[in-house]
């Protein structure tokens, strides 16, 4: 097991820039996610970390020694940094067994035959997979050729697993399973992972911390309640979670005019003068009831509503802009007032 | 266990070159150029060199293409080649069109049976369906015969350029029906059945979806099939020559092949504005490839299309495609072989009163023939062998290494396929006379080998490439990063999986190299000779039974071949 240091490394195609300047440290055992939409440049960092690719500028380290260099031009091939890679799509050999396919890191590397089997017998014990050494890939669902993928990676003790996206071709109903089960194994096993996903939801329950990425850049890297409630960018506060955002004025410290003449109280280090957004989540909007009192409280005109059961997002309109929020209470209609702490407006410099 | 967890990742240079996979890598690029341009660049320093290439005093010259573009009967050769490879290609690409959407499309009576028949002329030598068709439908044919008995005088003429065209059309249709169903079976049926759900009726679909996704097949088949009529050889020389009309090949065959002192200069500049020509053509063929999404017709699903109704032209169709069938492809076939068993071939007199066995002992006991017969098996069971390693593993430089010419390799490859054989033949023979130390080839089978290697590259890479590319890379990628190099990633992970289509680019490589008999034309010795020039040179010189006979032999080895290895690697598929 090892920690991995990505020291500004860049990839271009051609003029293209694929990952810009990325820093990111990751500590021995540590879960990370790299967390953003696609072509924000996650699954270049996941290629240039695994040696499938090579930066076009910047250092990568494992476990204290230098596996890419750009300056140098000098690059440990991917079969030589032992890591452990999980694709999407998996990529079981299609030709080979699951015991094939399990055995086949260990015959690269020599291990005598009887050792081979025990070992490749543990490993799909590992990922409830025993009983099923003979079976072809194509026998297989798609949550059980995930764990044969897994199995394959870990048989080796590989002291990086690099995950691309492993849950996504599994049902959505057992993918919450998946999840929670990939999470106790990385515990039980301690080893350093980075895990690449679109999927917000998925980042904040696996990781320890969450990288988020955005046009081949790093926005944020924190633990995921620092991400969520603590965002640096419109971008984090929309794509994690999700936000309203509202345009302003900061009148006095402290202090923002809305456009549309709207004044609320949220804590900015701007100068007044500022032109701002505010992002607000619409899970920390909710309605005040007469005689209740709120850090701000604004009065809104409900358009639509979404009825998700428990509970509803209703979109409104505040002054001449959009704003979502949502409510257990089922039926409301009209002009409302929405209330909100001052703490959950994060603001934003205008055209950040 | 953790038997190999200290091991730690060595700290190396990126010299590509020096690594196993570099070395292999290299190997094979070097192997395939040498192979690919062999026989263009000497072709290209004859038609601007003055004097024959290996003649010591030699200066550039543009003269040869001067006297080429001058003289008279080059620019009608070029006009009739034209207006022969046009209509060829019409006629082939409307037959093969029809018979794959009847076969592929219809409820069409018999369609299994009239779409294995249709394929045949693809295992066959152009120079045995030309010669079939002259005996059967010549001047003195058997059909014409029977005709001119019965009816009366014949309307047809294979001695001008329309009768040489529906030949050559015969020989390509399959191209044009391989291609065309193989577009038609894996067309999207939602892309038709969501024009029913817009109220098209089933003709209206068809002639407004069906067909227009039909056209990328049409004219990349189209252009193959041009290609190839250009380059003809047999039928300019079996209808043309006698006819006095001279097409391309046959001016360079008649200036080079049946003249004591070839005009080499000439003979190599017309052979040049071939192959450009022909260039032309490959790279027009390729930019329609490029742009494909115009006409993306695969699915995600596996779904089979749905077949139209024929109704009371089930039966009808049917016996259209079988008259086709029986007059223009089984009966020259049977031509050939009944000329095989017989004297003389003629309706005048019984076939049983002209029964011998005398062209088959003439063929066998002739040492000539025999050794062409062993050695054309000989070049096409191990030639084509080595040909599929080759292109296999141009396949995996190319689609599936870092290394770093890949691309440039990949568009190289298709190069072989704009030099006519007889003209890779012209270049081949270069190349042993430039390097001296080749020299020994030239009497040997390495050197057909080698030109047959050559020329059929695109060919045998075309059906390996295309499956390569069908192999999802993140398959070799998983196996790069559990530690697997890119040797043994190619032997243990793509290599068996491309095992099928390895295995239909070696039928598709025997049988090309079985069949060629023009490739050889310059480059067969006494020694080296091999069952198509033999057969060609026999043909030409009237010995026309024992060349039916050799013809017979060539079918019957070639089926035995193609059956036998349809039989082995079904048994040993799996999965």
């Amino acid at each position: 097991m090892a920690d991995l240091n990505l020291i500004s490394i860049s990839r271009k195609y051609g003029g293209f820039n694929a990952l810009k300047d990325l820093d990111l440290t990751v500590r021995d055992g540590e879960f990370v996610s790299l967390l953003g939409p696609s072509g924000c440049g996650k699954s270049t960092t996941l290629a240039l970390i695994a040696g499938l690719d090579n930066p076009t500028a910047g250092q990568i380290e494992i476990d204290g020694k230098i596996v890419a260099d750009a300056s140098t031009r000098r690059f440990v091939p991917a079969e030589q940094r032992n890591l452990g890679l999980v694709l999407q799509s998996y990529a079981l050999w299609p030709h080979m067994t699951v015991a094939q396919n399990v055995g086949l890191p260990l015959e690269i590397r020599n291990v005598p035959k009887a050792e081979r089997k025990a070992r490749t017998q543990e490993y799909l014990g590992l990922v409830e997979m025993g009983g099923f050494e003979d079976r072809y890939p194509h026998e297989l669902s798609g949550g059980q050729q995930q764990r044969v993928a897994l199995a394959r990676t870990l048989v080796y003790e590989p002291i990086l697993l690099l995950l691309d996206e492993p849950l996504s071709n599994v049902d959505a109903k057992l993918r919450e399973r998946a999840r929670m089960w990939l999470k106790a194994l990385q515990r039980r096993l301690k080893v350093t992972t980075i895990f690449v996903t679109h999927d917000q939801s998925e980042a904040l329950a696996l990781s320890d911390r969450i990288a988020v990425m955005s046009g081949g850049r790093l926005v944020q890297a924190g633990t995921p309640l620092e991400i969520y409630r603590n965002p640096k960018a419109p971008f984090v506060a929309d794509f994690v979670g999700s936000a309203n955002f509202l345009k302003g004025r900061v009148e006095a410290p402290g202090k923002i005019i809305l456009h549309g003449g709207a004044s609320i109280r949220a804590s900015t280090a701007l100068p007044p003068g500022s032109e701002v957004v505010v992002a607000l989540r619409p899970e920390d909007l909710s309605p005040v009831r007469p005689g209740e009192s709120s850090d701000n409280a604004v009065s809104v005109k409900i358009v639509a509503k979404d009825f998700l059961g428990p509970r509803c997002i209703y979109h409104a309109r505040l002054c001449d802009q959009d704003l979502r929020f949502e409510s257990t209470e089922l039926s409301l209609e009209g002009q409302v007032a929405v209330g909100f702490s001052k703490d959950v407006a994060f603001v934003f410099e205008a055209n950040q | 266990m953790g038997a190999n967890r200290a091991s730690s990742p060595a700290m190396q240079a990126n010299r590509w070159w020096w690594r196993p996979e570099g070395a292999i890598q290299s190997a094979v690029a070097l192997v395939v150029v040498f192979l690919i341009l062999a026989p263009v660049v000497p072709l290209l320093m004859q038609s601007f060199s003055a004097n024959a290439l290996y003649a010591a005093d030699n200066t550039a010259t543009l003269a040869n293409f001067h006297k080429l573009l001058t003289d008279p009967a080059f620019g009608s050769a070029l006009v009739n080649s034209l207006l022969f490879a046009v209509g060829g290609t019409v006629l082939a690409q409307a037959i093969g069109a029809v018979a794959a959407v009847l076969v592929g499309r219809t409820d069409m009576a018999l369609r299994g049976m009239i779409g294995t028949i249709v394929i045949w002329p693809v295992f066959i030598s152009h120079l045995v369906i030309t010669t079939g068709w002259s005996i059967v439908y010549g001047p003195a044919g058997y059909f014409t015969m029977l005709w001119k008995q019965h009816i009366g005088t014949e309307f047809w003429s294979l001695y001008t350029i329309a009768g040489m065209a529906l030949v050559a059309a015969v020989t390509q249709v399959p191209i044009a029906f391989l291609y065309c169903l193989g577009s038609l079976r894996s067309s999207d049926p939602t892309l038709e059945d969501s024009a029913r759900a817009a109220g098209l009726r089933p003709m209206q679909i068809f002639r407004r979806i069906t067909l227009p996704l039909l056209r990328p097949a049409l004219l990349v088949s189209g252009i193959l099939n041009f290609v190839m009529m250009l380059e003809a050889v047999s039928i300019p020389l079996v209808f043309g020559r006698p006819a006095k009309i001279e097409l391309l090949m046959s001016y360079i065959y008649e200036r080079s092949i049946s003249v004591g002192t070839p005009d080499y200069g000439l003979v190599a500049s017309a052979a040049t504005l071939l192959v450009i020509l022909v260039l032309v053509l490959v790279i027009v063929q390729r930019s329609i490839l490029k742009n494909p999404q115009r006409f993306v017709t695969i699915g995600g699903k596996a779904q089979r299309p749905r077949q139209f109704a024929l109704g009371r032209w089930k039966w009808p169709a049917a016996a259209i495609m079988c008259a086709y069938l029986l007059l223009f492809v089984l009966l020259p076939l049977a031509g050939v072989v009944g000329y095989a068993f017989a004297k003389i071939l003629t309706p005048l007199v019984p076939l049983s009163k002209v029964m011998t066995l005398a062209n088959f002992e003439t063929v066998f006991t002739t040492a000539t023939y025999r050794r062409a017969i062993f050695n054309s098996v000989v070049i096409s069971v191990v030639g084509g062998a080595i040909t599929t390693v080759i292109v296999t593993l141009l396949a995996l430089v190319a689609h599936r290494s870092k290394f770093r010419f890949g691309r440039e390799l990949d568009i190289i490859s298709l190069l072989p396929r704009a030099v006519p054989g007889m003209i890779a033949g012209i270049g081949i023979f270069y190349v042993t006379v430039l390097i001296t130390p080749l020299g020994w080839m030239r009497q040997t089978i390495f050197l057909l080998m080698i030109a047959f290697a050559m020329r059929y590259i695109p060919l045998g890479y075309g059906a390996v490439a295309t499956a390569i590319m069908k192999i999802d890379p993140q398959l070799d990628r998983s196996a790069r990063a559990i530690g697997a190099d890119w040797w043994f990633t190619a032997r243990r992970v793509v290599i068996p999986l491309l095992l099928p289509a390895m295995m239909s680019s070696y039928a598709l490589l025997f049988v090309y190299f079985f069949k060629d008999y023009s490739t050889g034309v310059f480059l067969v010795a006494p020694g080296s000779e091999v069952m198509g020039t033999t057969m060609l040179q026999m043909f030409l010189s009237g010995q026309t039974g024992p060349a039916a006979a050799m013809a017979t032999i060539q079918l019957v080895l070639t089926m035995v071949f193609v059956v036998g290895l349809r039989r082995l690697t079904g048994v040993s598929m799996h999965g």
